[in-house]
């Protein structure tokens, strides 16, 4: 898995200097996007990597002059047991949008009702997995329960580590701060997760920890 | 105050000496664009750190989208950034257009462009006139919420709101254009044509002005790519970097404008590159209307619920700001299992911290004003 990773990030570099040298030669680029294969979802190209590649990975990125577009979560415990960190990275000079999926072990067990049965033999996970054929870590391997922090290739990964660890809980190894970015400090649950119940029921008793008064605070 | 807060915590030094004074500008600083904290970290005037804190204005707009049909979302989406809440606005319906496959009629891909453009005319010029009233300059200000008001009047026609509009919908637009739109939105463009010049002889020639902002507040290429910042602030350090060109998107394929860009990566390049911006857009706005089709402006077939196919999928539009990229996860229901907003002011604002760090205290408002962060859009 690691290796192959390793090799994903030679062929970026790769990759990245070869539309340098077409945009030198003045090449339009315009009509690339749509002959991408992965046009209708606006990525480039997917893959699912560990987290012993993750590091050397995005120096390769950062090497090749991409940069951190986004980093977010998903909670997928309730039908595959795991949480699953999505990086997106993409380049200046041309559409070339890289996704990686990186799964992990849940830190906190799933407190919500069980996977329903029916559900459960085509979880979403999965049905992603076959619609985006970006397979998901070999089974045998227990997942590990951090991520390591890209902070030292790309500072921009400091504020999205920070809120991931804000919203989901996961922990990043190496991140200067781990620290709450969008909540309160002493804030001691994480909204994002799916079994922290639902908006309007925050209030009410037994449905989450209860995050202040009011609602309705947009605009 | 003990007994509720706690202890405070104990802060490293950043400075040698026991002279670091800590400063709180914000969050209801007057020249604190929306509630944003700056805790400056000061030796006599000078920075020696600088670190934004936020969160001030988080509404937990990706945790509403999780608890609520995809069509339900959409008075969310304009209200991300209120103050080019249009491009917003489409930028979500656009995004549901590509994962539901819907295909919008000719007409509404031409009024989206013009209210697009319009509504990015209307954040540069709120920015021009906050900015420089935050240097001190009170009657830019007035000058340019005279144009603004004559844009807001336009869309308000139109869509029914000033702000935060609610003009998309999956498929098309809501209220179709008249004829008086057109000429109302080519009386704007001429009118700001007329301005510009005076804009330029009041304040791109101001010597005060210029002393303010030439040299001060450097982004340079290689901050701008380790912190993913985007928009003006990128294109005034020399990156031609535009998603209406680098990833087209609706039918801006079709129309002729350019990418301006400033080398120096100042504040006064990223004044520039915006004023330079507002030509751009009304060079779309007009050959959008010179090439506006008769026809529906939605499509024929309607439906009230979605179920989009399981998967993944990323849109991403040039908002005023810069790169804003929606991240939608569909797992086939109603809901969408996640809702990601890749907000362009979040990215910039976290490389404010290293621009900030070693400049004097009173180019602070200077800077940050330079950037354009629109705080609900950063807390979301």
């Amino acid at each position: 898995m690691a290796e192959g990773a390793v090799t994903e990030g030679a062929v970026a570099l790769e990759h990245a200097q070869r539309l340098r040298a077409e945009l030198e030669a003045g090449r339009d680029l315009g009509s690339r996007w749509s002959a991408l294969e992965g046009a209708s979802s606006g990525f480039a190209r997917c893959h699912a990597v560990s987290v012993e590649a993750l590091p050397r990975l995005a120096s390769a990125f950062a090497r090749a002059g991409y940069f951190l577009e986004l980093l977010t979560c998903l909670d997928l415990r309730q039908h595959e047991g795991r949480m699953r960190l999505v990086y997106t990275f993409n380049c200046f000079a041309a559409l070339d949008r890289w996704r990686l999926h990186v799964d992990l072990a849940p830190t906190r067990p799933w407190s919500g009702p069980a996977a329903k049965p029916a559900r459960a033999k085509k979880g979403a996970a999965a049905a992603l997995d076959a619609a985006t054929d970006a397979a998901a870590a070999p089974a045998a391997a227990p997942l590990p329960l951090e991520a390591p922090s890209l902070v030292a290739s790309f500072p921009a990964a400091d504020w999205l580590e920070r809120e991931v660890f804000d919203m989901f809980g996961v922990r990043f190894a190496g991140h200067p701060q781990l620290k709450r970015l969008l909540l309160p400090e002493d804030a001691d649950f994480h909204p994002l997760l799916k079994d922290f119940g639902r908006m309007d029921a925050v209030a009410a008793p037994g449905a989450g920890p209860a995050v202040g008064p009011g609602g309705g605070a947009d605009g | 105050m003990a007994e509720i807060w706690g202890e405070p915590a104990p802060r490293p030094l950043a400075g040698n000496g026991d002279d670091t004074y800590y400063l709180n500008m914000g969050p209801q600083h007057p020249s604190m664009h929306g509630v944003l904290r700056l805790l400056l970290h000061l030796r006599g005037e000078e920075i020696l750190e600088a670190e934004p804190v936020i969160g001030y204005a988080h509404r937990a707009h990706e945790k509403m989208a999780e608890n609520r049909n995809y069509l339900m979302f959409l008075p969310n989406s304009s209200r991300v950034d209120y103050l080019s809440g249009m491009i917003y606005n489409l930028a979500y319906c656009q995004a549901m257009e590509r994962l539901l496959g819907i295909e919008v009629p000719e007409r509404a891909e031409h009024i989206r462009v013009i209210v697009s453009e319009l509504n990015r005319i209307s954040s540069h010029l709120l920015w021009f006139g906050t900015f420089l009233l935050d240097l001190g300059g009170v009657t830019p200000f007035l000058y340019a919420f005279d144009d603004r008001e004559e844009i807001l009047t336009i869309l308000e026609r139109v869509t029914g709101s000033r702000l935060t509009y609610s003009y998309g919908r999956f498929g098309g637009v809501t209220q179709d254009v008249d004829a008086l739109f057109v000429e109302q939105t080519l009386a704007f463009v001429a009118r700001l044509r007329g301005r510009m010049p005076d804009y330029h002889a009041l304040v791109s020639d101001n010597v005060i002005f210029r002393h303010r902002c030439e040299g001060v507040g450097l982004i340079d290429q290689a901050t701008a790519l380790r912190y993913g910042v985007t928009g003006p602030c990128l294109r005034a350090c020399g990156v031609p970097y535009d998603l209406r060109r680098a990833e087209p998107y609706g039918i801006y394929s079709r129309f002729s404008f350019e990418i301006p860009t400033q080398p120096a990566g100042d504040i006064f390049a990223r004044y520039l590159v915006r004023l330079a911006e507002m030509e751009q857009s009304c060079r779309i706005i007009e050959q959008a209307v010179a090439a506006l089709p008769a026809g529906p402006i939605m499509p024929e077939k309607q439906k009230k619920r979605f179920k989009p196919e399981v998967g993944e999928s990323y849109f991403a539009v040039e908002s005023a700001r810069g790169h804003f990229g929606i991240y939608i996860v569909s797992d086939g229901s109603e809901l969408p299992l996640r809702l990601k907003l890749r907000t362009p002011s979040f990215a910039n604002l976290s490389a404010v911290g290293a621009v900030l760090k070693g400049t004097m205290i009173a180019d602070t408002v200077a800077i940050l004003g330079s950037v354009d962060v629109v705080l609900p859009e950063v807390d979301r």
